[in-house]
């Protein structure tokens, strides 16, 4: 399968979990959310390891590094998003404004990783982003603005 | 003087929380950029492993912070972290990877971006909400970047 088909795959997906965290808000605090996410993620991973290719590249300790980092870096992102939200953050302004985080990541691919777009693609990327930023913006209860 | 740390404190509470919003989204950022890292390394499903294992020094920590009661507090709540937000999101994420593995980061990571778009349509279409101008616009411009980066 081609990058388009996997990216459609986890928009659909993330897009449902999204629905999912919107219908269940509030019925556990964020910490116990991220504990109990964070256990249905190593299920899954223990579920996958019979599915681990068995030519597979060597577990280097860069590798190590960067796969524990990855996962390490979205949970304390979590955290910090859910500790806004507990500060007092209106999720209307907190949840767009953390959407715009693939901005971040494009920029550094640009800049660390020589990725290149054109400028279609370029102004496509921004376009996703914006429209997902727009899309997560909520009504704060109870206006009707 | 007093007045002024008066108002340091009020001000540190007001904006704390655009502090950590901002730290997230830095955060989030950067985790775009290592995830591409390791599936130029490794396979999606050996990247996925790692990743969730990762994860799990926060989750025990805050487990750790509020205690037992409160992770157990709702059955209902449970269900959901475990099915909807961890077992659902895995898969999305495991997606994630897979789509690293195969294209650049830069088209990828915005791309997905637009998942709130899946979101918005199940809230319309189960809970009967209504969209807003603004999600309106969104589902224009998400689409058109989408149209631009296919």
């Amino acid at each position: 399968m081609s990058w388009p088909a996997y990216t459609v795959a986890a928009i659909l997906t993330w897009g449902t979990v999204g629905y999912v965290q919107k219908i269940s808000a509030n019925l556990l605090g964020p910490a116990a959310v991220v504990f109990w996410a964070t256990i249905g993620y190593v299920v899954a991973a223990l579920a996958l390891l019979p599915y681990l290719p068995a030519h597979r590249p060597a577990l280097t300790a860069t590798v190590l590094i960067l796969g524990l980092s990855s996962g390490l870096l979205n949970n304390i992102a979590n955290w910090f998003l859910y500790s806004a939200l507990h500060k007092g953050a209106p999720a209307s302004i907190a949840i767009p404004l953390t959407a715009l985080y693939p901005l971040v990541t494009v920029l550094l691919a640009l800049t660390l990783l020589h990725e290149s777009l054109s400028l279609r693609q370029g102004i496509g990327a921004l376009l996703a982003v914006v429209g997902g930023v727009l899309l997560s913006y909520e009504r704060p209860s109870g206006s009707d603005a | 003087m007093s007045a002024s740390a008066g108002v340091a404190t009020d001000s540190k509470r007001r904006w704390g929380w655009l502090v950590h919003c901002l730290i997230a989204l830095l955060l989030w950022g950067v985790w775009g950029l290592v995830s591409k890292l390791l599936t130029d390394r490794v396979g999606s499903v050996e990247g996925q492993v790692l990743f969730s294992f990762g994860m799990l020094p926060v989750a025990l920590f805050g487990a750790w912070k509020v205690g037992r009661r409160a992770l157990v507090a709702s059955p209902g709540g449970i269900a959901y972290g475990l099915g909807g937000l961890g077992l659902l999101a895995a898969a999305g994420n495991l997606c994630f990877f897979a789509a690293l593995a195969a294209g650049p980061v830069s088209l990828v990571s915005p791309a997905i971006s637009v998942y709130p778009l899946v979101t918005v349509c199940l809230a319309v279409f189960f809970l009967r909400e209504r969209i807003s101008a603004l999600q309106a616009c969104g589902i224009v411009v998400a689409v058109a970047g989408l149209a631009l980066l296919s």
